[in-house]
């Protein structure tokens, strides 16, 4: 079935303007290819959404080795801010950018919500 | 044949290491080398599925022990040397050679086809990773080389 990937556009743009302290965001397929990103200039897409698709997976599979149940997300945090990968269902990624000022549980329920509008998108 | 490949190996001392890392090893790779020579006049099954199945099962068991092209070529260089002289040697016809020349680039084809196959599928056996993104990330990586 065809993404609407105008939607999926139309819900990352509202989801970095409007949600504070956060400063990109994507939505990739597992293979790495961007469908629909939102990102800081600068940032290689094609580059970053085949590190994002690897490292979800392998996040995935290490939570398994470590038998750690179910990955809700994999966050990966620098003195610049955070990055945040979550699972869209089967078959998408998504990617967060939020800076060092974000409140983590505010942006972990702004995740929440945003994939489950994403996942509607991507059903 | 056999004595000529051992002698090389031998003299490489990170080859001669691996084939001394188990009791009985190089006994072992003496059989299975004689047979590999054999294999290659016979053809097991003209040359077909079984032959083709058997040499892909060589290169699985190189990249197991860590063995890569850069050891298996010239290995197979040696080979195809002494298979050179030895007709030279008996005055055998070149159309010989250039079989024997051939068969074993072939079966060289098939142990590094097996080496690139191999390790990648272990990559995405232990990622997780697609076929799609590991490519992806291949050609990433590649094109800031
Ligand atoms: C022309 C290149 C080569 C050929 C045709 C060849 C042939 C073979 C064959 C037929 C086997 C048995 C595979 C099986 O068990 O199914 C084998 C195993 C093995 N080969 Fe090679 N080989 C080559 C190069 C090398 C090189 C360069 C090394 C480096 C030291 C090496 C070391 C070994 C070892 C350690 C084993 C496993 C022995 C065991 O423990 O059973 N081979 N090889």
């Amino acid at each position: 079935m065809a993404i609407n990937t105008e939607k999926l556009g139309y819900i990352l743009q509202s989801f970095v303007t409007t949600t504070a302290d956060i400063q990109g965001a994507a939505v990739v397929t597992p293979d790495g290819l961007p469908l629909s990103a939102n990102l800081p200039g600068g940032m290689d897409e094609e580059r970053v959404s085949a590190m994002s698709a690897a490292m979800l997976s392998l996040g995935e599979r290490i939570g398994v080795e470590l038998a750690r149940g179910n990955i809700d997300r994999i966050s990966v945090e620098g003195n610049e801010g955070f990055s945040i990968l979550t699972s869209c269902g089967e078959d998408a990624v998504f990617l967060v950018l939020a800076s060092q000022a974000a409140k983590q549980g505010v942006l972990m329920l702004e995740i929440k919500r945003a994939v489950s509008e994403l996942k509607k998108v991507l059903s | 044949m056999a004595d000529h490949f051992y002698g090389y190996l031998g003299r490489d001392a990170e080859m001669s290491n691996i084939l001394n890392a188990q009791e009985g090893r190089i006994h072992r790779l003496r059989e299975t080398f004689v047979q590999w020579f054999h294999e290659m006049f016979t053809g097991m099954d003209a040359w077909g599925k079984d032959y083709a199945d058997r040499r892909w099962r060589i290169g699985l068991v190189h990249v197991q022990i860590g063995i890569g092209p850069q050891h298996v070529v010239p290995a197979m260089a040696i080979v195809v040397h002494e298979v050179g002289k030895r007709l030279q040697a008996d005055g055998k016809d070149q159309a010989l050679k250039e079989a024997l020349s051939r068969i074993c680039m072939i079966d060289l084809a098939f142990i590094e086809q097996a080496y690139v196959e191999v390790s990648s599928a272990a990559v995405l056996r232990e990622t997780g990773w697609t076929e799609g993104l590991f490519r992806r990330l291949i050609a990433t990586g590649a094109s800031s080389m």
